[in-house]
């Protein structure tokens, strides 16, 4: 382990506090992140993207709790590193990353703005925050920043109120908030799911077009492998809390190896499938509850190639496909069936 | 905004307008008038008085006319401000309910005051600490405060300061005070005896409002924007008193002046089991005594309180909500 890792997520663990019981929603999941790379992660609804999303930031809600694991961040402190994990999250070590080391960017522009607050006073209140400057400096910065995001008017948006943005607009002030800091990291939770396909195209342009200019990290968030394969230098598929694959996005696309990957890759419509009438095929059951999660590989009760006596034993562990590429499936462990 | 307020001062007036007639008519409702309640009491006393004496009355106090016209001839002068001649009294009726009106109006806002400023920081602390044991008592205090009527407590204290105490928590102002004219020593003396009248009347008000303002907030505090908020590095106690707090005083604020209505028809009632030197028990001697003009001013002054009330809780929306400024200008 060499490489200088942004950040470093290991074992990570979260569960729902219920009166008596506590129900698993991020069961293990490790992965890492380089200096201004993009990392997708893909899963379905319900998987536990936003949550894993929400922990890194230690902003989950009160119900929810890390219960093991690490978030080892190196962006702050010059280089110094720091378990997020360990942080309390009401303290002031973890505020100074959240929106100046650490940002995040919502699925909901309409309702990630306070409606009773200006834009520019919810820009310039982070700006002033982390950077200590006076407010007249932090509005100019504001305005350039609302101007790189895209919005012409600039000087006269941040006088407006979010009522007065169209869903797009919200997201690109979003896009300005969360980049004001010169974050190390953005955290972009399906920043495209609530907006039209156009406006989709638009913010996923000048996401990346700012990603190349800042050199900051991602971490995108999607349910949509297409979406996450024209941003992503490398893709984790997550299935129920658990990461069940995840490379560079490369091989995920061309050598996918996890059966609910290679499932995934088939639900995508593509002119191929188009041209020779094949029917998109949608993956047989349904994401079991939280409250039933299958032994073993959690995907055997939906996967073609269960193994009965083996896939409902254990979960199995990552291992490593080829350089970089990990698969937590029984059909490439040693002496199973080759594939 | 200028244009919003102008816009709003224009129908209170209209509403206090049409309150001011809806109240006359209904001052006239009860079978019989002054005359005749003044004729039952004397003749009470073993005093006859004759038809022809009592026509006499009417015509000079203009009774005989017909309703309309009284109604024009009160209006007129009201809006002179000349309130009327109170016949019980012998005396101009600015002058009988004078002093009593800026006792009302201190009751009045002083309950106002208790109710919004407890309401609002208890709620938060429920809120903040859901299922704390503070928040426990506090939800339990509000259900019983809720379900008692005012007078009932009123009932309750007097007999509590009366057998604890050995002293009357009825009035509002210590026996030395009650004929002189006012003085610091006086307003000090009053201040010391306002909390019963105000937890009195205040309490069934907090108790609701507390009520709102934990469930508004604690809707609140699962916002995404005040996740979004958090996520920028606003540290906690700001991020809960400039986003979701301001959220939740919402309904609140919106609710000012109806919650000044419910003081104001509870004062009448407190005021008399408590002996208070408000409007309260003048008010309804004048509607039994069928004093026309004494009941129709306090009617109005009861209503134009509300009125405003509604107007400071509309405005202070406005300031509040930018919503509001714009979805009503448009
Ligand atoms: N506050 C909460 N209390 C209890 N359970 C929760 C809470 N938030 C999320 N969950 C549960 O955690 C699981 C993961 O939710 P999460 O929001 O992370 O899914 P997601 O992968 O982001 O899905 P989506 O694509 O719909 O956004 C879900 O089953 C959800 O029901
Ligand atoms: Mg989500």
């Amino acid at each position: 382990m060499g490489k200088k890792y942004l950040l470093n997520v290991k074992n990570l663990n979260i569960s729902w506090r219920l009166d008596k019981a506590s129900v698993p929603i991020v069961c293990g999941v490790d992965f890492s992140l380089e200096p201004g790379k993009v990392l997708g992660l893909v899963g379905e609804s319900g998987c536990g993207k936003s949550v894993t999303a929400l922990s890194l930031m230690r902003i989950l809600p009160k119900e929810l709790k890390i219960e093991d694991g690490e978030i080892l961040f190196n962006g702050h402190n010059g280089g110094k590193t720091v378990d997020i994990a360990k942080l309390k999250p009401k303290g002031e070590d973890i505020q100074k990353i959240r929106g100046g080391r650490i940002s995040m960017i919502f699925q909901e522009p309409m309702s990630s703005f306070s409606p009773l607050h200006t834009i520019g006073n919810q820009i310039i209140e982070v700006i002033e925050i982390h950077k200590k400057t006076a407010r007249g400096e932090a509005e100019e910065i504001t305005i350039n920043l609302l101007k790189k995001a895209g919005i012409a008017d600039a000087r006269d948006a941040v006088k407006r109120y979010p009522f007065e943005f169209s869903g797009g607009m919200l997201q690109r002030a979003m896009i300005a908030k969360a980049l004001s800091c010169n974050p190390s990291l953005l955290i972009a939770d399906e920043p495209t799911t609530a907006l039209d396909v156009t406006i989709q195209a638009q913010i996923l342009n000048l996401m990346r077009d700012l990603q190349r200019e800042f050199g900051t990290s991602i971490i995108f968030i999607s349910h949509d492998l297409g979406v996450v394969g024209q941003m992503a230098d490398e893709v984790a598929i997550m299935y129920m809390g658990k990461i069940v694959e995840r490379g560079p996005t490369k091989n995920i696309f061309k050598t996918p190896k996890h059966p609910y990957t290679i499932k995934l890759l088939d639900a995508i419509p593509r002119l191929g499938n188009l041209e020779d009438r094949r029917r998109l095929e949608p993956i047989r059951g349904t994401v079991p509850g939280l409250f039933n999660r299958p032994p073993g590989c959690i995907f055997h009760d939906r996967c073609d190639s269960y193994m009965s006596g083996i896939c409902d034993s254990a979960f199995p562990d990552l291992r490593e496909m080829s350089e970089n590429h990990f698969v937590a499936c029984y059909l490439y462990e040693k002496g199973e069936m080759d594939q | 905004m200028f244009s919003l307020i102008v816009r709003r001062i224009i129908s209170a007036l209209t509403t206090l307008f049409l309150i001011s007639i809806v109240a006359f008519i209904l001052i006239q409702l009860p079978p019989g008038d002054f005359v005749d309640a003044y004729a039952s009491k004397k003749s009470q006393g073993g005093v006859i008085i004759t038809k022809e004496q009592l026509d006499a009355m009417r015509i000079q106090m203009g009774l005989d006319k017909p309703l309309y016209q009284q109604y024009l001839k009160w209006i007129g002068g009201v809006l002179r401000g000349n309130l009327g001649y109170s016949w019980e009294y012998h005396r101009p009726v600015s002058e009988v309910i004078g002093e009593r009106i800026s006792i009302t109006l201190i009751l009045a806002f002083s309950t106002l005051l208790f109710t919004y400023v407890l309401a609002i920081s208890i709620g938060i602390y429920s809120a903040v600490r859901q299922y704390s044991i503070g928040d426990h008592i506090a939800t339990v205090l509000g259900y019983i405060g809720l379900a008692m009527p005012g007078f009932l407590f009123a009932l309750i204290l007097l007999y509590l300061g009366q057998k604890w105490f050995g002293m009357s928590v009825g009035g509002l102002f210590s026996p030395e005070f009650v004929d002189v004219p006012w003085s610091w020593a006086k307003f000090m003396d009053m201040i010391k005896h306002l909390w019963v009248p105000v937890l009195v009347l205040g309490m069934a008000g907090t108790a609701f409002q507390l009520r709102t303002m934990r469930a508004t907030l604690l809707d609140e505090l699962n916002k995404m924007y005040v996740t979004a908020a958090r996520a920028g590095g606003v540290p906690e106690f700001r991020l809960l008193m400039k986003y979701p707090v301001r959220m939740a005083i919402n309904p609140i604020v919106a609710t000012l002046g109806w919650e000044l209505s419910k003081i104001v028809s509870g004062a009448p009632i407190v005021g008399l089991v408590l002996s208070l030197p408000s409007t309260g028990p003048l008010f309804i001697q004048a509607l039994l005594d069928q004093d026309m003009y004494l009941a129709g001013a306090m009617i109005l002054f009861y209503c134009t309180m509300v009125v405003i009330g509604t107007f400071i809780s509309d405005i202070l929306l406005m300031i509040i909500d930018p919503r509001m400024r714009f979805k009503r200008s448009s």
